[in-house]
């Protein structure tokens, strides 16, 4: 790689690993997953740093490698690794930091939420990436994230409102 | 307006992705109606608690490996520059070399040289001495010869080059004949 690209490359990198790190964190709940499957998108990413055609952002193209990298993972683990990172999600593991439980609760929304939901979220709030970003990585109107994201919050805000009843 | 279309611009204005026409728009239409301004409340409040609890979420674990790209600087890294002042600076050393070799005076050795022959270890004593001393005569060297093979000296030799096995073969041998 040329000395430009690969500056870029780094700035890119510093710029956006911790976003990309938190997507992963966000699909797998385990934080070595996540640094590994980081690693695996920004070597993917690396590769491919020169086919990158200038259509959207580059946000948006990282993050479909790195959506792709996620499929690839669970894909290689089986189907069982998905059960694995929703247990994961219900019951963290001791070595996580002490969250506050409001918290607990909504992440525990967000694991019960159908995928596409969860990935617009996760996208949205992890990533920290656009409607229009999220529609250009998964391929999709904008209509349709905003429409995700909604039913996503409201699910969300339902199960809040249910534990606050029962509590 | 209906509770779905209100909650789904809440959550564009929470998240920053209306322009602020459709915000002042939003605000002058909650202000005159109190349900949908609840609607709203409720929808931005659960959109940040969410955002929230993400974000907490995944930076509550380990921090990332603080990993530096350019900590792994390898030789391509290196700024051509770089390389070429050490060659300007490796041939300016050289040229200096070079200059100051053709300049300075041819060495002539200013002491006689002594030169010293070396006895060989062999000509040790006895006829060795002899064999190593020029001008030897026919008779001498006849019997120079004749001293090479010196009794007991054959069997001494051959023993230290044998193994302790084939020592003590030889000594049973000895014993044998005894």
């Amino acid at each position: 790689m040329a000395e430009r690209p690969q500056k870029e490359f780094g700035r890119f990198w510093e710029q956006t690993r911790d976003r990309v790190r938190a997507y992963m964190f966000c699909a797998c709940s385990n934080a070595a997953d996540a640094d590994d499957l980081a690693q695996e998108c920004y070597l993917r990413a690396l590769r491919n740093w020169s086919c990158f055609d200038g259509k959207g952002t580059r946000q948006a193209w990282l993050f479909a490698i790195a959506r792709n990298t996620q499929v690839d993972w669970f894909r290689k683990r089986g189907r069982d690794a998905r059960l694995l990172a929703s247990e994961e999600r219900l019951h963290p593991s001791k070595a996580s930091s002490p969250i506050a439980e409001d918290v607990e609760v909504i992440w525990q929304a967000v694991t019960h939420l159908a995928t596409e939901y969860q990935e617009a979220i996760h996208l949205r709030f992890g990533a920290d990436l656009s409607y229009a970003e999220i529609a250009e990585m998964l391929g999709v109107p904008v209509g349709t994230v905003r429409s995700r994201l909604h039913r996503g919050l409201k699910a969300i805000r339902e199960r809040i409102e249910e534990q606050d009843h029962g509590a | 307006m209906e509770r779905e279309i209100i909650e789904r611009l809440a959550i564009d204005r929470t998240l920053g992705e209306l322009d602020a026409d459709t915000v002042a728009l939003l605000d002058a239409y909650l202000a005159e109606h109190d349900e949908a301004r609840q609607w709203a409340q409720a929808m931005e409040q659960t959109c940040r608690q969410t955002r929230d609890a993400v974000v907490q979420k995944t930076q509550s674990v380990t921090p990332y490996r603080q990993l530096s790209l350019s900590s792994n600087r390898g030789p391509q890294d290196i700024p051509w520059q770089t390389w070429g002042r050490w060659a300007a600076v490796i041939l300016v050393s050289v040229g200096i070399g070079v200059k100051a070799g053709r300049w300075s005076r041819t060495p002539v050795s200013s002491t006689e040289t002594v030169v010293v022959q070396a006895q060989s270890p062999e000509a040790g004593s006895g006829w060795r001495q002899r064999m190593s001393r020029p001008g030897r005569g026919f008779w001498e060297t006849k019997a120079v010869a004749m001293m090479q093979v010196e009794p007991g000296e054959t069997p001494q030799a051959r023993a230290t080059q044998l193994g302790l096995w084939d020592r003590y073969r030889q000594s049973r041998k000895e014993w044998s004949y005894e």
